[in-house]
């Protein structure tokens, strides 16, 4: 039964998602371990999907359903995860809570070392989890090690049994940090969700999933962690935070981590601990802001090749970012015809050489990569310079700039790197992007 | 022996994405997307057409209709102003899809007649003709039983 307890408690599955013989659904649902509940309500003047919250009225579909032979409504707003109609209901688990397995050992088997700010960041996790802490913002930037922060706190959440879930908007965020996770608690059973990774039916005391993976669950975990909380699109779909808020257990600890909180998150006034400071211990690079007259749709301005050609690390990979995929690609000519032996390269969302790309680039095969917002976060590059070239367009809000330079510096053996936004017209986003840098600077204790 | 069989759309990357997501996904409401053009389609493809046409969609197994809860063959009919009529239905589940084009184009006709009616012209609809096989099947059945102005009408090929 605990087999059963650990699959399905804290989930909210469809039937064909259950993955159970006919003789086990009916043995669990008659002995009321398994409960139906009605996938679609009604809602006002609309209605509501019980799985993503959707209240939207033309986000729901009509269907002329041959089973029930009567139209009526399924949701569309969450159908890539499998359709949910009026007639089939979520199932949920009400019998026994799932027992993980105690502890006699040491959970934790990574042996790092953590810097003075990340063991304070550490300590309030700690605490955090032990008062019961309902919330949790860990402001730390770019490079400063989140996730070697989490170990300590995760230990001690699996030591009191408890179920834990660090999520992610992005897959590629998730597929990094399952071997990592996976290291750093060899004893632990983890799982990591996302949209492909097949593995949708399996439970583990640890899941890392994607925001999109946490609409299948309910008051399933103790400890939840919300990775680039600012990023889209957890901040742009409101489903992703009605999800993470269903997710989490009654007296749950939600804990959340970025570089660049949003204006609602702040307004909230969480209880919050600052990282201001690179684990390598060096400042975070400032970005200079150049002006130029006329932003050309093919050829970079002058004063970018004039920072270029002046920068004090002339053999540092160059990423060069970009509004838009056209122009990421627009520019990419120019760039080969001055600089002929160079590998240059572009790669944006729609590239379907994205992933090798990005590989070669981290080995060092690619020389200037051109892209937009799509590499702004979650990546590490061991020494590049990085540029915007349009840093006032629209795409490169606060967030984002912060992001993007934080690409630089990042590591011990190169931990400067030289940060330009080219523009034609400050934009207050450029301008609270470098003053939100020269502020953690500081907190950081450099001036 | 088939009259002709004509089809809207070119079965690009993109409209199987799309009907994938129709099918596959089942949202019915994508239907009416092709609402348009399939009706202007079907026009200019039998300009000169019996009123007393009626349609055939190809029939779905009774375990992939319980499962998909509509069939997107009689979803696509019913965008058009002829009447439906059921004259298929399938013997065993085999799906095409899984099928190669060799195995396609061998396998033992899956169709047979639901009832027996006074032969009219007939239009089969589909919604991919790939090689033609399931809609050869569909003629077959429906010539041995007397229909002899059988046309079909798919969504892409």
């Amino acid at each position: 039964m605990n087999n059963y307890a650990k699959r399905f408690a804290g989930r909210l599955l469809l039937r064909d998602e259950l993955k159970l013989t006919e003789p086990e659904f009916t043995d669990l649902t008659l002995r009321k371990q398994l409960t139906p509940i009605q996938a679609i309500t009604k809602h006002y003047f609309s209605y509501r999907c019980e799985r993503c919250g959707n209240t939207a009225k033309d986000l729901f579909g009509k269907i002329p359903c041959s089973n029930c032979r009567q139209n009526h409504h399924y949701c569309r707003k969450c159908i890539q995860m499998g359709r949910i109609m009026f007639c089939t209901p979520l199932y949920k688990w009400t019998g026994p809570p799932p027992i993980w397995p105690p502890q006699s050992e040491e959970p934790l088997g990574w042996g790092g070392k953590l810097t003075p700010a990340q063991q304070q960041a550490s300590d309030q996790i700690i605490k955090a989890i032990k008062t019961k802490q309902a919330e949790l913002l860990i402001n730390a930037v770019c490079g400063s090690g989140k996730t070697e922060m989490l170990f300590e706190g995760i230990a001690l959440a699996i030591t009191q049994q408890k179920r834990i879930c660090l999520t992610s908007p992005r897959a590629d965020v998730i597929r990094e940090l399952l071997p990592r996770f996976q290291q750093a608690f060899p004893e632990t059973s983890i799982v990591g969700l996302y949209g492909g990774s097949g593995k949708n039916h399996q439970t583990a005391q640890i899941t890392l999933a994607t925001t999109h993976q946490l609409l299948r669950y309910d008051h399933a975990f103790d400890l939840l962690i919300i990775d680039e909380i600012d990023a889209f699109p957890y901040h742009a779909d409101p489903s992703l935070p009605y999800a993470a808020r269903r997710a989490q257990k009654q007296d749950a600890t939600m804990i959340y981590l970025t570089a660049t909180p949003r204006q609602d998150l702040l307004k909230r006034k969480p209880p919050t601990v600052f990282v201001p400071v690179r684990y390598h211990g060096h400042p975070l690079p400032l970005p200079k802001s150049k002006l130029t007259y006329k932003l050309s749709p093919s050829e970079l301005p002058t004063c970018f090749w004039n920072w270029f050609n002046q920068r004090k690390n002339k053999t540092r990979q160059l990423l060069v970012f970009t509004a838009t995929i056209e122009q990421a690609e627009k520019y990419r000519p120019s760039l080969v015809e001055r600089l002929p032996d160079k590998v240059i390269h572009s790669v944006h969302a729609e590239d379907s050489d994205r992933i090798e790309k990005v590989q070669q680039f981290r080995k060092k095969e690619i020389d200037i990569l051109l892209t937009t917002t799509i590499l702004e976060r979650g990546v590490t590059f061991p020494s590049v310079d990085v540029a915007v070239i349009d840093a006032g367009h629209q795409v490169f809000d606060q967030a984002a700039l912060v992001q993007i330079a934080g690409r630089a510096g990042r590591s011990p053996d190169d931990p400067t790197g030289e940060v330009v936004f080219i523009h034609d017209g400050k934009t207050r986003a450029i301008r609270d992007s470098i003053t939100a840098i020269r502020l953690m600077n500081k907190r950081a204790g450099f001036h | 022996m088939l009259l002709k069989n004509r089809a809207v759309y070119r079965y690009n990357d993109f409209l199987k994405t799309l009907i994938s997501q129709f099918k596959y996904r089942g949202d019915y409401a994508l239907v009416h997307c092709f609402k348009q053009d399939f009706t202007q389609a079907f026009k200019q493809a039998f300009p000169t057409i019996d009123k007393k046409t009626k349609l055939v969609p190809i029939p779905l197994s009774t375990e992939r209709l319980s499962a998909r809860a509509f069939n997107q063959a009689e979803a696509l009919a019913s965008l058009l102003p002829y009447q439906q009529l059921p004259l298929l239905k399938r013997i065993e589940g085999e799906k095409q899809a899984k099928k190669n084009r060799q195995a396609r184009l061998t396998s033992k006709n899956p169709f047979e007649l639901t009832k027996r009616c006074e032969p009219e012209p007939v239009i089969i609809i589909d919604d991919i003709y790939t090689t033609g096989a399931t809609i050869h099947h569909a003629a077959h059945v429906l010539k041995r039983n007397g229909y002899q102005k059988i046309a079909s009408f798919t969504l892409a090929r």
